[in-house]
């Protein structure tokens, strides 16, 4: 009965690859382990940057929201600074750390979902369901400061929409305690359960060399043993201002990555109490909010949950956007990292893909460039399936 | 191997109530200041159409009202609208009226059931369509 083992290709996804999001991995196996991957995305492609140059710059801000779900609300904080940036608008102090606060709400659900999102990957249901339970409350509260529970619109040119109440404010510090309370239960759960730790530690193991010559960003890259964060290097919004830990675990694998997460949110809660009791008194929105922005070129970047998020806009004067740049912490991550898949188990795909926190609808933005001639195109996605040649 | 530290809470939940509802019996609650159903009061509204230029979706479209040729009015199309409150930031004369009620389920079937007029008060003017659901 001796059989020689080939290599077999298999696909994992689009539909369901550890995640709810379209992408596929193809792997390739010799018996159980996986030699080469490679990364097929595309699925779930919408043109968002070729839209951004036929929008105006305030509905630009509603739109880039809208590149991604989870993380939506530092996208339009991001989009408005660039413009902010464009136009010269001064921030009014208030508004920043209304920022601030959103942004790190944000934070605490977005990695509460990954963490839930891991649990469900290793088979651990029960932390799972638990940890979606308690995420209600933090989306409740986004609900409470914004209006709406998932798409915040929150941010806009200038400021923010919306002021909170004394009411909400006590809202949120009662809550937040509550999600203190149980995240230092969970946080026990991610460090110390054994079922957790013989399928994470280990897995997916990335040196702090590797994760900076493969451009890692964010939790990646600091679970890595690599203190970068843009909240802390280049400071926006009010970050200067509110004082908070830059976390950092040394070790590299998947379960180093998790931990990141986990200490963030603590370190989120804090900075959420913060901005509630040094609020500054003042407007939310300046007097006068231009809408024709001037000729000339805008940059921004923020920490996003997943890593460093970037937007670049060049403006030719007027009331649109001559051209709109969106560069995503996911598109490196998942990119660059599925050398990280090579060498391990076929049972162990999901968890390292997982532990990218893979954002599938942020990473999809696609413009053609001839190589040859240099010509650029921008077509429609259903028009480049049909292609066969690229 | 020591047990599963989470098991303690597992067996606390067993008696207790489940956390989710039975949805079309009971809702949840928005909070106070949820952006829901908006519509507009045809009489106050101007016609100035700068709902219907800053609408990102382009869900508001401006028709001709039948009592005064030069006047115009919004209609929102509900299957469109992202419910941004772009609309009731930016109009001058406040003639928005804003609730917390939920937006309806677009039905793709039924489309223009979700386009809907604005509230009149006077008879001059067509009686605003009731959405249904």
């Amino acid at each position: 009965m001796s059989k020689e083992l080939k290599v077999i290709e298999i696909p994992v996804g689009p539909q369901h690859p550890a995640l709810h999001e379209p992408i596929q991995l193809k792997i390739w196996v010799y018996g159980e382990e996986v030699v080469d991957v490679k990364v097929v995305a595309g699925f779930n492609h919408r043109g968002v940057e070729w839209l951004a140059e036929r929008k105006t710059w305030f509905q630009n801000v509603f739109m880039c929201s809208r590149v991604c779900g989870i993380c939506n609300t530092v996208h339009g904080t991001t989009c408005s600074q660039c413009f902010e940036d464009l136009g010269n608008v001064e921030v009014p102090p208030r508004a920043k750390y209304l920022r601030v606060l959103v942004n790190e709400l944000e934070r605490i659900h977005s990695h509460m979902i990954i963490l839930a999102i891991m649990a469900e990957a290793i088979g651990f249901d029960s932390l799972f369901m638990l940890m979606m339970r308690d995420r209600e409350r933090v989306m409740y509260l986004k609900e409470l400061v914004t209006g709406n529970r998932v798409l915040a619109d929150y941010v806009t040119i200038g400021g923010v929409r919306r002021d909170v109440s004394k009411e909400t404010c006590d809202k949120i510090l009662k809550y937040i305690d509550f999600i203190e309370e149980r995240m230092k239960f969970y946080k026990k759960i991610w460090g110390e359960d054994p079922i957790v730790r013989k399928r994470l530690v280990d897995t997916g193991r990335a040196t702090a060399s590797q994760a900076l010559s493969h451009c890692f960003v964010g939790p990646m890259l600091r679970g890595s043993g690599v203190k970068s964060d843009v909240r802390r290097d280049y400071p926006y919004a009010a970050y200067d201002e509110v004082p908070f830990n830059v976390i950092t675990y040394r070790e590299g694998d998947s379960w180093a990555r998790m931990m990141v997460r986990v200490d963030e949110i603590f370190e989120s809660i804090n900075m959420v109490r913060y901005v509630i009791e040094h609020l500054p008194s003042g407007p939310i929105l300046p007097k006068v909010v231009p809408r024709k922005l001037p000729a000339g070129e805008g940059f921004s970047k923020s920490e996003a949950p997943r890593g460093e998020l970037v937007y670049h806009a060049i403006s030719k004067g007027g009331m649109k956007p001559y051209r709109l740049k969106i560069r995503t912490p996911s598109f490196t991550n998942i990119h660059n990292g599925a050398f990280l898949i090579k060498g391990a188990h076929v049972a162990d795909v999901p968890v390292i893909f997982t532990s990218f926190d893979p954002c599938i609808a942020c990473t999809e933005r696609v413009k053609i460039i001839d190589a040859k001639t240099g010509k650029v195109r921008i077509m429609p996605f259903n028009k480049l399936s049909k292609l066969k040649k690229l | 191997m020591s047990l599963p530290k989470l098991l303690g809470e597992v067996a606390k939940n067993l008696f207790k109530k489940p956390a989710t509802l039975p949805f079309p019996k009971e809702e949840i609650k928005p909070a106070p200041g949820y952006r829901g159903l908006h519509r507009v009061n045809g009489d106050k509204c101007i016609g100035c159409s700068l709902c219907a230029i800053e609408c990102p979706t382009g869900a508001i479209t401006m028709k001709m009202r039948p009592s005064d040729k030069k006047k115009r009015y919004p209609v929102i199309d509900y299957g469109k609208c992202i419910f941004c409150y772009r609309c009731v930031e930016v109009c001058p004369v406040k003639a928005y009226i804003v609730s917390e009620e939920k937006p309806p389920v677009i039905r793709f079937d039924k489309k223009e059931a979700f386009i809907v007029e604005p509230i009149f008060k006077s008879t001059a003017e067509k009686p605003a369509k009731e959405e249904k659901q």
